[in-house]
């Protein structure tokens, strides 16, 4: 680590590659599209007013691009809901953005330590838990700092839930795709078996 | 069927060549810094009132036609009336029981719900019509230089500026891509018979869900399309480049970023002065 040449990109905290800058960016992207074209919230009747899509993109980030990614991804996210905050506790950024930071980090351990067992398993398993980093991370910082009380958390547990399976169910089916994509193939094989034909 | 493009101007550039598209992008980033503050710290409906003014002589310097930021807004705007009406209806804080004017439940109208959701509602909207203004009037490339010079000081610090800037960049760039493309998507499933306008919430959120994996897995495609693009054309971060345009902030640029701050100063003090 030198110091003298700061500026000289070497010698960062930490330091990326053309590809994470790339891949955090085409993902902050969908975040803020799902975000700003209201695709990524399904309207909800209670305090928080919807439930989100909007995390999947740092769980992605983080599963498929390792924890750089998944937090500058999250960090964007969490930025970006910062700045449109429609819900007041949105609007402090310890709410808004610290707990986003983590989601990416979560979904990395999580798909790194169960990737060898299965995939499958490994993206829905990545998609709950870092779903669950972002609600129980907001969630807890929301009632520390005193914007909501302990009881109106109760409402909110279907809509975690419900997001938990959505980032889940949405993580597996990207994983596989964005797999077969980088594996090359265009088509389904016509000659092996129906197993490889699923996807 | 989804219309998004005519209805989000998110990430949009109209260089209409106004005074404020040639002002310094560091001073209109400052200046959006100070107006997202104000946005904290004003807190009642005079305040709002007070800058307003302000508002209205950006918008009309500016001159991009208003009728395009509104048509722009509109399925903000209604999200926004769906959201308040819920923080009415379900406000958390202790109101006085005169304050009430409904009451069923858990659910309520009072007068300092509807107050404190007016409030919050202001505060939304003003902060999205400057950050949209402020990408309405600067270009991509500017935002970028802009961006890179105010945070030059965080690379002493071994923070890679450069990178996490073009991250943002390439962020706020793809987002109309990816609005284009949905859009594309959408029509092209409407004409294979799949409904997007019929049916109710949970059946149109289902569906809304087939056009998300597409979007995600075009994302990664033309993420690996770029890295290659960037890779062979030998790209390593903001090191010892030098800049073709230069920014340069003139003493009229300080000149307005001190009114702004003395408005912002004006809305946010003045309504405790008349009040005390």
């Amino acid at each position: 680590m030198t110091t003298g040449s700061g500026s000289e990109g070497r010698g960062s905290v930490f330091s990326f590659n053309v590809r994470q800058i790339v891949i955090a960016g085409i993902l902050g992207g969908i975040a803020i599209f799902l975000g700003y074209t209201r695709l990524g919230f399904i309207p909800v009747p209670n305090l928080a007013g919807n439930a989100t899509i909007m995390h999947v993109p740092a769980i992605l980030g983080g599963a498929l691009e390792g924890p750089i990614v998944g937090t500058i991804v999250g960090g964007i996210f969490g930025i970006f809901s910062f700045i449109q905050a429609e819900v007041p506790f949105f609007r402090d950024p310890l709410v808004s953005i610290l707990p986003r930071l983590v989601i990416g980090g979560v979904a990395w351990a999580v798909f790194v330590g169960l990737r060898n067992w299965s995939i499958d398993l490994a993206s829905a398993a990545a998609g709950v838990l870092g779903s669950l980093a972002n609600t129980v991370g907001v969630l807890t910082m929301a009632v520390l700092l005193g914007y909501l009380p302990l009881a109106a958390l109760v409402p909110i547990v279907p809509q975690a839930i419900a997001e938990a399976i959505i980032a889940a169910v949405v993580t597996v089916v990207v994983v596989r795709g964005v797999l077969l994509y980088r594996s090359g193939r265009t088509t389904a094989p016509e000659v092996k078996s129906d197993e490889e034909r699923r996807y | 069927m989804l219309e998004l493009q005519r209805n989000v101007i998110f990430g949009q550039f109209i260089d209409t060549g106004s005074w404020i598209h040639r002002m310094d992008a560091r001073i209109k980033l400052t200046i959006t810094f100070v107006l997202t503050v104000a946005s904290f710290l004003i807190d009642s409906f005079v305040g709002f009132a007070l800058i307003f003014p302000l508002l209205v002589l950006i918008h009309l310097i500016a001159r991009v036609p208003l009728s395009y930021v509104l048509r722009g807004s509109r399925l903000f705007l209604g999200f926004l009336a769906f959201i308040l009406f819920f923080q009415v209806l379900f406000y958390p804080g202790e109101a006085p029981e005169s304050s009430y004017l409904w009451r069923w439940g858990f659910l309520s109208v009072s007068t300092v719900g509807l107050y404190t959701a007016g409030i919050l509602g202001l505060r939304v909207i003003f902060l999205y019509y400057v950050t949209t203004m402020l990408m309405l009037t600067t270009s991509l490339v500017d935002l970028t230089n802009g961006l890179e010079l105010i945070f030059r000081p965080l690379q002493k610090l071994r923070v890679p500026v450069n990178e996490l800037v073009l991250v943002f960049v390439i962020a706020i760039k793809f987002v109309p891509i990816f609005v284009g493309e949905v859009e594309r998507l959408a029509r092209a499933q409407t004409a294979r018979g799949v409904p997007f306008d019929e049916g109710g919430a949970l059946t149109r959120a289902r569906r809304i869900g087939r056009l998300l994996v597409p979007i995600f897995i075009s994302g990664f495609t033309r993420a690996d399309l770029l890295t290659t693009a960037m890779n062979t054309r030998s790209y390593r971060g903001g090191r010892r480049r030098t800049k073709f345009r230069r920014l340069h902030a003139t003493i009229s640029d300080w000149l307005i970023l001190l009114l702004v701050i003395a408005w912002v100063l004006l809305a946010w003090q003045l309504p405790d002065r008349l009040g005390a």
